[in-house]
C-alpha cells in the first residue's frame, strides 16, 4: 500500500465513524485483524471487530470524532484523534447515564493487503472511566 | 531538513538516551526552542527547560525503563508508540515516593526541523498513572 492507498482507507474509515455505521466501518478490517482497545480488549476477527463497532455506537451515541492527518510510513500509521460521546447504554454494568465525556488519544494501525491488519487505540482510559461515573474519586487512603 | 539518515541517528540516539536515563543525550534531540507537551510536565519550552524535565522524570521515577517501537516517520512528523514501568521514588504532585511500581501506555507524536524535534506531544492515560500512584483515589461507583 502506498501512503496515499493508507490515508484513504483512513478516510473511508473515519467517515464511517461519523456516519456511526458499524458494517461500513468493519468493511476496512482484514478477515483475522486484531483490535486492541481499553474498552473492548483484544478482539481477533473481522466479525468480533464488527460486534464492538455496534456496541460502541449502541453505548456512545452521539459520538462525534475528528482525526488529525495520518502519520505513514510503510505499512504503519499513527492518527491523532479527539471525540466526544454521551454514554445512552449499559457498559460494565453502569446504567446509561446521559452523561457526555471527551477524549483525545491515538489509533496506532498496521495494514495488509490494502486493509487494517492490526489497530491498537490508546487514550486515558481512567480519564473516560471517571467522566462516566465508572470510577469515582474519594479523599483519604 | 530531516534527512532519513539524520531522522534514523536522531532515533537511535534517543533509544540510548532512555535506556541509560541520560537526560544530556534526551535534551540533545530537542531544538534549541523545542516544545514538550506533557501530561506531568505541562508544556515545556526550551532545550534547559526539557532538559531540566528529563533529570527531575529519572529522579521521580529512577528506574523509568521506556520500550519504544520503531519510530512511525512521515516527512517533517514522526509518532512511537511506547510502554513504561517504572517506580516511584520521589515527590511528585506533593506525594512523598511512594516505591509503587506502575505501567503506563501511550505515544509520542514529534514535529521535526533540522534533524531534531521541534515539537513533541505525549499521550497517555495521565489519570491511570495518577490512579496507580496514589495521587489520585477512585473506587468503582
Amino acid at each position: 500500500m502506498t501512503a496515499a492507498d493508507i490515508t484513504t482507507l483512513l478516510a473511508v474509515r473515519e467517515a464511517a465513524f461519523r456516519q456511526r455505521d458499524p458494517r461500513r466501518m468493519s468493511q476496512v478490517y482484514a478477515e483475522d485483524a486484531v483490535l486492541v482497545s481499553p474498552i473492548f480488549g483484544n478482539l481477533t476477527g473481522r466479525a468480533a471487530i464488527d460486534a464492538s463497532h455496534v456496541k460502541l455506537f449502541t453505548v456512545f451515541s452521539e459520538m462525534v470524532i475528528e482525526t488529525d492527518a495520518p502519520i505513514v510510513q510503510g505499512d504503519r500509521a499513527l492518527q491523532t484523534f479527539n471525540g466526544r460521546a454521551t454514554h445512552t447504554s449499559e457498559l460494565f454494568g453502569i446504567p446509561p447515564s446521559g452523561r457526555t465525556f471527551d477524549l483525545r488519544g491515538i489509533f496506532g494501525f498496521t495494514f495488509r493487503n490494502g486493509l487494517i491488519a492490526h489497530e491498537r487505540r490508546l487514550y486515558d482510559f481512567t480519564g473516560l472511566l471517571l467522566q462516566l461515573g465508572v470510577l469515582k474519586t474519594r479523599s483519604g487512603s | 531538513m530531516n534527512a532519513p539518515e539524520s531522522l534514523m541517528r536522531l532515533f537511535d540516539a534517543r533509544a540510548r538516551g532512555w535506556r541509560a536515563r541520560d537526560a544530556a543525550i534526551l535534551a540533545a534531540s530537542h531544538t534549541d526552542d523545542g516544545v514538550i507537551v506533557s501530561p506531568i510536565f505541562g508544556t515545556v519550552s526550551g532545550r534547559a527547560a526539557i532538559d531540566t524535565s528529563y533529570r527531575d522524570l529519572f529522579r521521580r521515577f529512577a528506574d523509568w525503563t521506556l520500550d519504544a517501537e520503531a519510530p512511525v516517520i512521515d516527512g517533517d512528523r514522526a509518532g512511537q508508540l511506547f510502554r513504561v514501568h517504572a517506580t516511584h521514588t520521589d515527590e511528585i504532585f506533593g506525594l512523598a515516593a511512594t516505591g509503587r511500581r506502575f505501567e503506563i501506555q501511550g505515544a509520542l507524536i514529534y514535529a521535526l526541523r533540522d534533524g531534531r524535534i521541534a515539537h513533541e506531544r505525549r499521550i497517555y492515560d495521565f489519570p491511570g498513572l495518577l490512579l496507580q500512584l496514589g495521587v489520585l483515589k477512585a473506587k468503582p461507583q
